[in-house]
């Protein structure tokens, strides 16, 4: 089967802190803003628009992912709709039930960011002393989807809901008997994505995952990434075609190669807070140290030892090491791709990075609504002539989209034994 | 003076909906958002309140009509989507869910829908529910209603943790965050631990409006400081009256203004354009469930097997059971009351059934509400379908004008939010 790029557009990114003049201001607590954009990446083809959740308070106006996208639901026809929700924060059976409404109300767009909650501050709104480790948070997460996906298996497929059974589940974390009180979504099961890039991470991403977010600012680096984890799949009775893999992309796309280059300056100048995150992303003083020389590799933690966003902790301890990098390069590497040009130049980067397997398309975080706007107005049919896109929704659902195949039903499942 | 103005809640999924389609044999639960679209927007062009969704986190009991729908947030967020006026009530448990998911997700839902939503407080009657979040039993009716109560209180301290002038738009015409005017709120409590503020700005309407349907003992003290809208089971005009005044009662004595509470019992009616009609529709809708079905879930709340009974002779009030434990269910002490007040029979009791039943034309009915609104016995009625969408298309075509030709019901939404067309102040 011929590849084909894949795109998720961002909900939550376009709040920028530097200033672009004559930009239209974010409103994303507004859904006639969110639902407009949800529509142009619909006639960009896009397979989803994507919202991550955080659980606890910024300093920004914002909607709660799952009612956001059923808002959605209603506003859209073909694109699909991704939302991250926490495994750790959240019970299984209401996960379960609320994704597969939203699959029967999308008609079979629905898809679930499995994240395990990375920010130790979300504990304290939910009644817990600690944040769960970072390995319990994945073995949790482990029972977590076998649950969530049992109960939605739990209902025959059948016109109008047939037959339910409960799935008696007994485990480390979990009691729950069900079935699930919603008939089995459209989709069979709505589409699985994750963002862990952590050992553990990646374990469980190949047991499970279906779409893979991730932060990989350099080529190669993204190459083996790609590489590592398509390998894991046959082990757990899964083609590559089964997992689409999505790099976060943030275009830096402008009419004119120039006023991209002078986005990506303004941007530049407003990073102070970024070197903060990235202080605390590795976990030692990156500002006390010279700015333009390699860093001692003895300050270098052996191994991560944050708790939260684990893997790209080690992304970054790891190219420090690798490649030798000084304090300034750190800084001025986003974590995740950042690129500035014009469509022309855009469409020729996606091209590299896609025909060397570095991905199979992009997760795109817009800095700008023009920046939006231009990649459905002149990348999109630049990829279309290459033969790289597609030119029509082919199908209804968002596994359409991808071209994954529909899970076994659940009397397939079962009966078989 | 003009006479007092009736409210309507449309009750849209989840227990209660009756939702048989003549004709069928099996309920018919709409998961299609086009059929959920359609009713919705009936329903707003019969001008009333609010779609109430009931709720249940369990298949056990849920052979009844109507109760396989759709998850509430999920739904209603989708409906105001589609809609502009009418009120998205949704059901969410206070005993297996957590306050900060709850407060959000209706903060969510107000943003959405611009000042639409509304939380039916519930705290979980069906004890199967338990066994679909962990090990524990299913707490008593005394530890849910301690639980609802901190639960409410985190809820409402959430929304309060953003000022409304939190919110700012700068020169640039940027949307910002005053971070001195958002507050943690720090809730530490014997079942929650909640340290905020919210991740969400102030709610449109300030909070949600807050419902709630518990007529036990701790649910009408519950009620009677929490809730703006009462959902509840009156099936004669002299209970109702009883309720309503007991309500306004218990919530001046929590200090609120009664007048700020609108007691909104269920309301089924079977209607056709003539008694004959009507009278065999309701005889066609009753044969589908069986009568031994409705007698067993009626003898479950009794403890009283009332299959072994005479089915036209008075139940005997010996046999009834002991209703003095103000924790008794209230669908139980009702019934038993039914049964001492009118000598009931089983089959007298499944005809009356718990709410006010109607069977017969429009014009009766719009005869009836009127009467309960002039009597005091409501502020108005959660309507239950007896069949859809074909009984809310008649009651809107047929009832709504009547009510509205004698001067009971409005002719036009008063403004945009929930809070507004209830007539209801911010609470803060």
């Amino acid at each position: 089967m011929t590849r084909s790029l894949h795109f998720h557009s961002c909900i939550d990114w376009l709040d920028a802190a530097w200033r672009v003049p004559a930009e239209t201001p974010a409103r994303l607590f507004d859904l006639q803003q969110v639902a407009d954009r949800a529509r142009l990446a619909e006639r960009g083809l896009m397979d989803a628009m994507f919202i991550a959740d955080f659980y606890t308070y910024r300093p920004r106006v914002n909607l709660e992912p799952l009612t956001l996208l059923s808002a959605l639901a209603a506003c859209t026809t073909r694109i699909g709709l991704v939302a991250s929700v926490s495994t750790t924060y959240n019970e299984p059976y209401d996960l379960a039930r609320m994704f597969a409404s939203l699959d029967h109300l999308s008609g079979g767009r629905a898809g679930w960011n499995m994240v395990t909650t990375a920010v130790g501050t979300v504990s304290a709104n939910y009644s817990r002393e600690e944040h769960l480790e970072h390995d319990s948070r994945y073995a949790r997460a482990q029972e977590f989807v076998e649950v969530v996906t049992a109960l939605w298996d739990s209902w025959e497929d059948a016109p109008g809901g047939g037959e339910a059974r409960p799935i008696g589940h007994e485990g480390d974390w979990f009691s729950v008997r069900g079935p699930l009180n919603v008939p089995r979504p459209p989709q069979g099961h709505p589409v699985r994505c994750q963002a862990g890039a952590s050992d553990a991470g990646r374990d469980f991403a190949a047991r499970w995952a279906e779409v893979i977010f991730t932060a990989q600012p350099l080529l190669p680096v993204a190459q083996e990434f790609y590489a590592d984890l398509k390998a894991r799949l046959p082990a757990h009775g899964r083609a590559e075609a089964d997992m689409v893999i999505l790099p976060g992309l943030l275009p830096l796309l402008a009419e004119t190669a120039a006023e991209a280059k002078d986005m990506a300056a303004a941007r530049q100048a407003a990073q102070p807070a970024e070197a903060r995150r990235m202080e605390e992303l590795l976990g030692f003083a990156l500002s006390a140290l010279p700015m333009d020389e390699p860093i001692p590799l003895e300050v270098l933690p052996a191994r991560s030892r944050v708790n939260g966003m684990r893997g790209r902790s080690e992304l970054y301890l790891s190219l420090i090491r690798k490649h030798r990098l000084t304090p300034r390069q750190v800084l001025n590497q986003d974590a995740h791709l950042g690129f500035a040009g014009d469509p022309l130049q855009t469409a020729d980067l996606i091209t590299k990075w896609f025909l060397n397997r570095g991905c199979d398309g992009f997760t795109l975080m817009w800095p700008t609504l023009r920046a939006n706007e231009l990649f459905v107005e002149k990348v999109i049919p630049l990829l279309q002539e290459r033969g790289l896109y597609r030119t029509a929704y082919e199908g209804t659902t968002l596994r359409d989209h991808y071209g994954f195949r529909p899970p076994p039903g659940r009397l397939d499942v079962r009966g078989a034994a | 003076m003009t006479m007092r103005q009736m409210h309507l809640n449309c009750m849209l999924g989840g227990i209660g909906l009756g939702a048989w389609r003549p004709g069928e044999a099996d309920p018919w639960t709409p998961r299609d958002l086009g059929a959920l679209t359609a009713m919705a927007r009936t329903a707003e062009r019969g001008l009333m309140d609010a779609l109430f969704f009931g709720d249940l986190n369990s298949t056990a009991g849920a052979g009844r009509a109507g109760l396989l729908g759709l998850e509430p947030f999920t739904t209603c967020s989708a409906l105001a989507a589609v809609t502009e006026r009418i009120g998205l009530i949704v059901s969410a448990s206070t005993t297996y869910a957590q306050p900060y998911n709850v407060a959000r997700r209706l903060a969510s839902l107000d943003h959405i829908s611009q000042g639409r939503a509304g939380w039916n407080i519930v705290t979980t009657l069906v004890e199967a529910v338990a066994e679909n979040y962990g090990r524990e039993p299913h707490p008593g009716i005394e530890a849910r209603y301690a639980r609802a109560e901190e639960f409410t209180g985190v809820a409402k301290a959430l929304w309060d943790s953003w000022d409304e002038e939190a919110v700012f738009v700068d020169a640039e015409g940027r949307t910002r965050v005053d971070g001195a005017k958002v507050r943690p709120i720090a809730h530490r409590g014997e079942h929650f631990a909640v340290r905020g503020p919210l991740d969400l700005s102030r709610p449109p309407q300030g909070r949600p409006v807050l419902a709630q349907a518990g007529s036990s003992g701790p649910g009408k003290a519950f009620a009677a400081r929490h809730a703006e809208v009462i959902f509840t089971a009156q099936p004669t005009l002299p209970r109702a009256q009883a309720f309503r005044t007991e309500m306004r009662a218990r919530a001046a004595a929590a200090g609120r203004n009664p007048d700020r509470l609108r007691v909104l019992p269920g309301f089924a009616p079977v209607l056709a354009p003539s008694e004959a009609e009507a009278r065999d529709l309701a005889a066609a809708l009753r044969g589908r469930e069986g009568r031994r079905a409705r007698l067993d879930r009626i003898s479950g709340l009794l403890g009283l097997d009332l299959a072994t009974l005479p089915p036209d002779a008075p139940i005997p009030p010996a046999l009834l059971p002991d209703i003095s434990d103000p924790a008794t269910h209230s669908r139980t002490a009702l019934f038993v009351e039914m049964i001492r007040e009118e000598g009931l029979s089983p089959d007298g009791l499944l005809a009356r059934g718990a709410h006010l039943s109607f069977v017969g034309t429009p014009e009766g009915a719009a005869e009836l509400m009127e009467r309960w609104i002039r009597a005091g016995a409501a502020d108005g009625f959660t309507l239950m379908w007896s069949h859809m969408p074909g009984g809310l298309d008649l009651f809107v075509e047929e009832v709504i004008p009547r009510l509205q030709g004698r001067g009971v019901y409005r002719t036009a939404y008063p403004g945009r939010t929930l809070r507004e067309t209830l007539g209801l102040e911010r609470e803060r």
